[in-house]
């Protein structure tokens, strides 16, 4: 549980850091009065689609660390911790991470104009996301008839549930992914495309950020360890 | 409207004071937990009275008139600052003999004896210690026709406890007992009343809540967590005997080693079963 | 976001969606079916959550005629009876409550208050509203699937609520899962569009501390409920998983009727942290929009300014963080670690002193205030007395050692439908009193109105006080009867009657409430742009109802808080927000 409270605590502790600037002591009935000007709107320095996907990550990211709570209070401590072969497991977190970059890259190439470079991105992050997704589906192939699903521990269930619903988050993605391919193939032009790269770059910065996480809780990994004794019953 | 809120806080008091129906006399040792469930009953009353006659008045004394204005005070730290005070002061004065007498809660005396009850839609069982004072292990693995509570039949400790399947429990007089509770399939809540102290039992995993009977007598025991269609129905009897009787009874019952032996005769409670499956 | 600095004049940009990207409807179907308009879309959702909420409404009459008259009528069994329990407290919750006060009063008044066009993102707001139906629609289906719905209790514990001991195992639990899944779906793309447009599209000048604390209320409960709803979503898919694909989440080794099942190693208590991390935020889901409503009543029909508003902000914010640290004061009988009870009873009672400040300053308000008893008004001030009420019992309960007595008896029952069921509804109904005129152009009608509200509020109080004493006596709640209890003594019975007799006459009394609302919609006294002679800004728009867009061809400009009634040297007893100076008509002020 202590890793759900710990993300409440961040979270928290950005909204406090928000709510600070917005100067919630300010008296506002002595600002009124005649010839007093509003106060100049505040700007926003993020568009309208980039803070809303940044409040839906932050509720996504909620789930899937409850997520890693609950396996923490369900599933005995070293019961489970497996089976796929891990180096095609690692193999697909590399290519989640190359996806990720391949993405900051692209977004770059926007800013700056370059088209085509944007567009290569997409489609390197396309593939790489692709190739995650296929990894994962050998994982599953490879647990499946072992009994895992409902075996007492619930390790193999937690396994299917948590990479199911990471790979349903990360469907969504792909999505999206792909109506800005589509549309850069078609030919929209950097400055069109700039903001839904910004937004795909973000999006697949969260899926890298939780799948680390989960990773390090269904793996072996140098750094399961944190994860288990923030995960581990409270 | 003034008026109706005086009489509503006004009625409620009277309500408090004439109302039938109060808490069942207590059979336990805690009576601590009345006293703080007084103490709370005194702070929210008062509090309760004074607010809904503060805006009774407000409601009469500022009700709109012609040509009347309100004032214009957008704050006052000095109130606020009281009030938060004073409101944290009543709460800490509610909240310290809480804690209090939690801390007695949880820690459970070194001499109580241990019981155990053990739950299934929607019977009670109950086991005791035999001749050795302690508990058998039990597992619901072991469970079967002739083991109605699931006794390890290669735990020595198990063979001489007292296994009561359809009986009423009867406890001593003045002992302090740990009820150790088990359930077979869903969640359950042993509640007497007249004991004050309850806790759920959890399938999987056992549970306990410690109290010492103070009254002789029969007591009601109901299930207090929802356990299906007929949770209502689900009853049982604690009978707290003064010490000589509490032996008699106790000397009658059967013991697990016994009970393996000769399993007829048991009056399993099958009607209930009988409704859920006519639905 | 830069800080607001004062005394700079100028030219304002506009803010928010112009004119030429705002959706514009090309046929009546995109009009008002597939609107995208959050006016209209805050309709849909109050017609769908006050219809599924009738269904609630006779849910609880044949609760009450069960346990006021058992045995009266021979179609209530046990398990039609805990089918019922749950649908009742299930859709009040959820489907009702959530949803009116989110997506009904969200969408109408967020970017209304707030000087805003519409909402940011309007296809997404459409959708939440259709998959929202969705959830409805396989809940009810439910009533009609083979084995009917669940009967599991509202809170859905396993084992169990999937175990076939429970009324609806077989399609009940499975689509009651699905719906909230679907709901939370739903909810989610609502939520981050009314966060965003808190965020992003206020009018200029628009600071925070210039909204309205309805605004306040709403934008807090929707960032407790993106962040509580993923832990129902868990433990909903968890449940689900358990029931169809033989998991063990929540399941551990069971025998039921004497057949050891296929489950074994879950954790039932892992769903209770699951449902009340939600569960708790949920209470403040609800009753952080009603605190802010019930603050813009009172100030506006008391012609008085909200006292310590700054104050009021604060207990809001603190009162949304604090119901994180709170949910397992729920199970302090649950056989959880009881080492747990020392933290949960302290943040529990810790969270009484925001709330307290509240009600005190909500009271402050109309010492020496000109209260005009309107309707809006009158549900304002009984919701003051059921909340005040709801919310001291709750300090019994938050109490640790005195929640263990009354934990799950009448007692609990008479408490949270004091406290989150009576209360917030008043508050509902106080301001759809109050919204009426603005959404329709026509005042509801005052005598109905006053009808309505006096069978609702004395009958809603004399139904859950007595029940208080009867749960102190140890009567417990989800019982199909009591009967054979040596502790009850038989005027308890008699108790049982009056009350069922008074539900059924303030349930009657909500086809009043319903009568006037049709009747109004084309019998209604014109209401005029702003009948309550109220500040915010959603009485300023130029024409009533609001047209699409909200503000004709500029935004307004926000000069002040919300709060300027009453004010010494004002010609009038308001100031519109968007008036400069204190004196004549600001822009865009209605006659």
């Amino acid at each position: 549980m202590s890793l759900v409270l710990l993300y409440l605590a961040v979270l928290g502790g950005l909204a406090a850091r928000w709510l600070s600037r917005q100067r919630l002591g300010e008296k506002p009935w002595l600002e009124a009065g005649p010839g007093l000007a509003p106060p100049p709107p505040d700007r926003p320095a993020a568009p309208a689609a980039q803070v809303g996907l940044a409040l839906f990550l932050a509720a996504v990211g909620l789930l899937f660390a409850l997520l890693a709570g609950a396996h923490g209070m369900r599933v005995p401590a070293g019961a489970w911790r497996v089976l796929p072969d891990p180096r095609l497991v690692w193999l697909a977190t590399g290519l989640l991470v190359l996806a990720s970059a391949a993405l900051h890259v692209a977004a770059g190439a926007a800013r700056r104009g370059d088209g085509a470079g944007a567009r290569a991105g997409l489609l390197v992050a396309g593939a790489a996301t692709l190739g995650f997704l296929a990894g994962q589906g050998l994982a599953w192939r490879q647990l499946w008839g072992s009994g895992a699903a409902t075996a007492p521990d619930a390790a193999g269930a937690f396994f299917y549930l948590i990479t199911a619903l990471h790979a349903l988050h990360l469907g969504g993605g792909l999505v999206a992914l792909g109506s800005v391919t589509a549309a850069g193939l078609r030919g929209l032009g950097p400055d069109g495309l700039h903001p839904r790269i910004a937004l795909c770059a973000l999006y697949w910065d969260a899926l890298m950020a939780i799948w680390l996480v989960l990773f390090g809780l269904l793996f072996r990994t140098p750094w399961s360890g944190w994860i288990d004794a923030l995960c581990g019953p409270a | 409207m003034a008026l109706i809120l005086v009489l509503i806080a006004l009625g409620s008091i009277a309500f408090h004071l004439l109302s039938p129906w109060w808490w069942t006399p207590i059979a336990s040792n805690w009576g601590y937990i009345d006293t703080t469930l007084i103490i709370t009953f005194w702070i929210t009353g008062i509090v309760f009275a004074a607010l809904v006659l503060f805006v009774a008045y407000c409601v009469f004394r500022f009700r709109h008139r012609p040509g009347s204005r309100a004032a214009y005070e957008p704050e006052n730290r000095r109130l606020e600052g009281w009030l938060t005070g004073l409101t944290a002061l009543g709460v800490a004065a509610m909240l310290a003999p809480g804690l209090v007498v939690w801390g007695q809660f949880v820690r459970v005396p070194g001499d109580a004896t241990e019981v155990e009850i053990v739950a299934q839609q929607w019977r009670w069982s109950f086991r005791l210690p035999g001749a050795d004072g302690r508990l058998g292990a039990a597992d619901i693995r072991h469970v079967g026709d002739d083991n109605p509570l699931g006794l390890d039949p290669q735990d020595a400790a198990a063979r001489d406890d007292v296994v009561i399947d359809g009986g009423d429990l009867h406890l001593p007089l003045g002992r302090p007992v740990k009820v150790l509770m088990r359930s077979f399939d869903v969640v359950h809540n042993f509640y007497v009343p007249e004991f004050r102290a309850k806790m759920d039992m959890i399938p999987g995993m056992i549970t306990y809540v410690w109290f010492t009977p103070t009254r002789t007598g029969t007591f009601d025991a109901l299930c207090n967590e929802v356990c299906g269609v007929n949770h209502y129905a689900m009853r049982g009897r604690v009978v707290v005997d003064a010490a000589p009787a509490y032996r008699t009874w106790l000397d009658q019952q059967r013991t697990f080693s016994q009970f393996a032996a000769a399993p007829a005769g048991r009056g399993r409670a099958a009607a209930p079963r009988q409704v859920a499956q006519d639905r | 976001m830069a800080d607001a600095q004062l005394g700079t004049a100028g030219p304002f940009p506009t803010s928010g969606p112009d004119e030429d990207e705002l959706y514009h409807p090309r046929s009546w179907l995109t009009h008002y079916v597939f609107s995208q308009d959050a006016k209209i879309i805050a309709v849909q959702y109050s017609t769908t959550a006050l219809a599924i909420g009738l269904v609630a409404l006779v849910l609880s009459w044949l609760i009450r005629l069960q346990l006021g008259f058992p045995g009266l009528v021979s179609f209530i069994g046990p398990a039609e009876y805990y089918q019922f329990l749950t649908m009742h407290g299930m859709i009040m919750v959820v489907y009702l409550l959530t949803a009116l006060f989110l997506g009904g009063f969200g969408n109408y008044l967020i970017p209304l208050m707030l000087g805003a066009r519409d909402m940011v993102f309007p296809y997404v707001n459409m959708l939440s509203y259709w998959i929202y139906l969705l959830a409805v629609l396989v809940l009810v289906a439910s009533f009609f699937a083979p084995g009917g719905p669940t009967g599991a209790g509202w809170t859905l514990y396993p084992p169990q609520a999937i175990l076939a001991g429970t009324p609806g195992q077989e399609w009940g639990i499975v689509l009651m899962l699905l719906s909230l899944i679907l709901f939370i779906i739903g909810f989610t793309m609502g939520g981050v569009n009314y966060v965003v447009t808190v965020l992003q599209a206020r009018a200029p000048g628009m600071t925070l501390m210039r909204m309205p604390l309805t605004i306040w209320g709403i934008f807090t409960a929707t960032v407790l409920a993106l962040l509580a709803f993923p832990a129902l979503f868990v433990g909903a898919v968890m449940m689900l998983l358990d029931r169809l694909l033989g998991t063990s989440f929540f399941m551990p080794a069971i025998i039921e009727a004497g057949q050891r099942l296929k489950y074994g190693g879950g954790s039932p208590i892992l769903f209770q942290h699951l449902f009340w991390f939600f569960g708790h935020p949920e209470v403040y889901i609800v009753a952080l929009p009603a605190f802010g409503i019930v603050s813009d009543l009172i100030s506006t029909h008391a012609r008085k300014n909200i006292f310590g508003y700054r104050m009021m902000v604060w207990a809001i914010v603190a009162i949304g963080a604090l119901s994180f640290v709170v949910w397992a004061h729920h199970m302090y009988v649950s056989g959880m670690n009881p080492y747990f009870g020392f933290f949960f009873a302290t943040t529990t009672l810790i969270i009484a002193i925001p709330t307290a400040i509240k009600v005190y300053n909500w009271v402050l308000t109309l010492w020496r205030g000109d209260i005009h008893l309107t309707v809006p008004m009158l549900f304002a001030i009984a919701f003051i007395v059921t909340f005040l009420n709801g919310g001291l019992t709750g300090l019994f309960l938050g109490n640790v050692v005195v929640d263990v007595p009354l934990s799950d008896t009448m007692f609990v029952v008479a408490h949270f439908h004091m406290v989150m069921g009576v209360a917030p509804i008043l508050v509902i109904f106080g301001g759809i009193y109050h919204w009426y005129p603005k959404v329709t152009g026509r005042m509801l009608d005052e005598r109905l109105g006053r009808l309505h509200f006096w069978v609702t509020f004395l009958g809603a109080y004399a139904i859950f006080f007595p029940l208080h004493y009867i749960g102190l006596l140890g009567v417990p709640r989800r019982y199909f009867e009591i009967e054979g209890l040596g502790f009850v003594p038989p005027s308890v019975a008699s108790l049982n009657a009056f009350v069922s007799i008074v539900a059924f006459i303030v349930g009657a009394a909500q086809l009043v409430f319903l009568a006037n609302l049709a009747r109004s919609l084309t019998h209604g006294a014109p209401a005029g742009g702003n009948p309550w002679r109220a500040t915010t800004l959603e009485w300023q728009t130029p024409r009533t109802p609001p047209a699409h867009g909200n503000w004709g061809d500029a935004l307004p400009v926000v000069y002040r808080w919300p709060y300027d009634y009453s004010v010494p040297g004002a010609d009038r007893d308001f100031v519109p927000q968007n008036q400069p100076g204190l004196a004549g008509a600001g822009t865009g002020t209605a006659p």
